[in-house]
């Protein structure tokens, strides 16, 4: 009969022998689970029990260990994260899967080896994100200047021509400056990577793939590259986190989602 | 910035998603599984406060639960 444990999946790495990270999993069985690996060859996928039939919501007790394993394996090796949620209902399924996807695997195992993943977001340290890009702008500030400048009230279609200039300067800002920041970032990473910047004052939020041993090299790139720009800049690093944004393995089999 | 909220593309959809094994009508669900993670996201980047996190993970558990429970009402049409 099949095992009613099931297993709890955190990621994968490049290992030849079984390795355990001690007790810092996902709870089971009212205690913090043991993590450990389930091999194929040179993949190793990691693991703790979990049981299928426990509902598994994304809560804070279980984002933690989902986290903290993560960085707990990052130490010592690179791991191809999961992202929260993925359970198996046996070793035999992770081992099918495994063997079935070696090569993409593989390939991904090679991307990532011997890196860490790093966060940087700009921001623009501003009171008024329309004052300073008005300020930048010349012909931003004109038309300003020219709406607001005279007795007569300006007619709403003006305001709009303001405002629909304004946002395309402040995206074009967003972007030259952004191009900036990863020229220049550029020798001293493997790869890069932009997400689009949530909120007005955000320049850009990047993620870097690094050499495990350059990332000393990267966080010094950091000041310097803070010190080439206008104070109203804020350069915020993160890291060293799992390369997620650097993995793209899509086993899709189980077209559930 | 956690690592697990951060964007991922490298979806293993071998492995069934607990959050996904229920049926069909799940997307609201999915939404406030979304929630929670965008939550917790914000807790570790500091830009909310416990307190606050702790208001809206009880308030987004409460929501499941309420999906749950109309779920559960409107019968199991086609469960497995």
């Amino acid at each position: 009969m099949a095992t009613t444990t099931g297993r709890y999946l955190y990621g994968l790495i490049r290992t030849s022998e079984d390795v355990e990270f001690g007790d810092i999993g996902l709870e089971h069985a009212g205690a913090r689970a043991r993590v450990h690996t389930v091999l194929v060859d040179s993949m190793g996928a990691v693991v703790s029990d979990f049981s299928p039939r426990e509902r598994l919501l994304p809560l804070r007790k279980n984002l933690e260990p989902h986290n903290e394993v993560l960085k707990q394996v990052m130490r010592t090796t690179t791991i191809i994260p999961m992202t929260f949620g993925h359970v198996a209902r046996s070793d035999d399924e992770i081992r099918k899967t495994l063997r079935r996807h070696r090569a993409a695997i593989t390939a991904q195992l090679d991307r990532v080896d011997g890196t860490v993943e790093m966060g940087l977001k700009v921001k623009w340290d501003v009171d008024s994100i329309y004052d300073y890009i008005v300020g930048v702008d010349r012909e931003l500030a004109a038309l300003r200047d020219q709406i607001f400048g005279r007795s007569t009230a300006p007619s709403q279609n003006e305001k709009m021509e303001l405002g629909k200039l304004f946002e395309d300067r402040l995206n074009r800002e967003r972007d030259e400056q952004t191009g900036r920041v990863l020229e220049m970032f550029r020798p001293s990473v493997r790869e890069a990577t932009t997400n689009v910047p949530k909120g007005e004052k955000m320049v850009s939020d990047l993620a870097f793939l690094v050499d495990r041993d350059a990332q000393k090299a990267f966080e010094e790139r950091v000041y310097q590259v803070a010190g080439a720009f206008p104070a109203e800049y804020v350069f915020d690093y993160s890291g060293p986190w799992a390369p997620f944004h650097f993995v793209d393995l899509d086993l899709g089999l189980d077209a559930e989602n | 910035m956690g690592i697990i909220s951060a964007p991922m593309r490298g979806l293993f959809r071998i492995f069934r998603e607990v959050a996904d094994r229920a049926e069909a009508e799940l997307y609201d669900e999915d939404a406030v599984k979304a929630e929670l993670m965008a939550a917790y996201r914000q807790l570790e980047e500091g830009s909310i406060t416990e307190e606050a996190f702790a208001e809206r993970e009880a308030e987004l558990v409460e929501r499941l639960d309420e999906i749950d429970r109309h779920r559960k009402g409107k019968g199991k049409r086609g469960a497995a």
